[in-house]
């Protein structure tokens, strides 16, 4: 994979080590191992970024970056309220 | 951006928790996990394990880890690290599931940019869970860098 978002690597006793290139979803964050010849899940070509299966089937762009933005918001609103 | 390293063991149990990483309730800062190593020191034997990595939104309970600073410059870490945990946290979405057999052991490293990002609010954090499994000991080491 070009560009890949990330490395795994399992050892084992039994076998060759396997290894897979990783991206981790723009949207949601969720760890996608990618295989050869194997369906990525989807790319956002608003955010430009890969994503996963779930959230390419929403059809909507909703960055991880934005989702915290809106909770780390919401936290300090509440805080300033006594609420936290 | 000061980066950490932390070693969690969990002993004997099939359902909490390998390792806890959590935002404290003050003075958070988002946390990026950018390398995770797991696996078990018990005696090789094949047993089926299932290791999920999940978001929390309530703190575990469990003994505190002094995460290590990689560069020896860096302040101490905002960032709770737990172990040996008796209560898991809240759970949230999961964001990866890793079967294996017991005698295996796995590593993650991610790329500048898709590391897992906790959000600077209290209490926020990403465990690593052990749904699925043997109650033996296990380890992991996780990397992290708080922003």
């Amino acid at each position: 994979m070009r560009r890949a978002g990330g490395y795994a690597i399992w050892t084992s006793p039994d076998g060759p080590a396997k290894e897979a290139d990783t991206f981790t979803c723009s949207h949601c964050q969720r760890l996608v191992f990618v295989q050869p010849k194997q369906d990525l899940g989807g790319f956002c070509r608003v955010c430009m970024k890969h994503i996963c299966g779930p959230c390419a089937d929403l059809g909507r762009c909703l960055t991880w970056e934005k989702q915290m933005e809106i909770a780390e918001a919401r936290y300090r609103l509440r805080k300033a309220a006594g609420l936290e | 951006m000061a980066r950490y390293s932390a070693q969690a063991n969990r002993t004997a149990s099939a359902t909490l928790a390998l390792v806890a990483l959590e935002a404290p309730a003050t003075g958070m800062r988002r946390i990026k996990l950018y390398d995770f190593v797991i696996g078990c020191e018990a005696a090789p034997a094949d047993n089926p394990y299932l290791y999920t990595i999940g978001r929390t939104t309530a703190a575990a309970t469990g003994t505190a880890v002094t995460p290590s600073p990689i560069d020896l410059a860096d302040a101490a870490a905002a960032a709770l690290v737990k172990e040996n945990m008796t209560t898991n946290g809240t759970a949230g979405v999961n964001l990866a599931a890793i079967p294996l057999n017991q005698r295996a052991t796995f590593r993650w490293v991610a790329a500048p940019g898709s590391e897992f990002v906790v959000p600077a609010t209290a209490s926020a954090g990403i465990d690593i869970n052990t749904p699925t499994m043997t109650a033996l000991a296990i380890t992991g080491s996780i990397l992290f860098e708080e922003q």
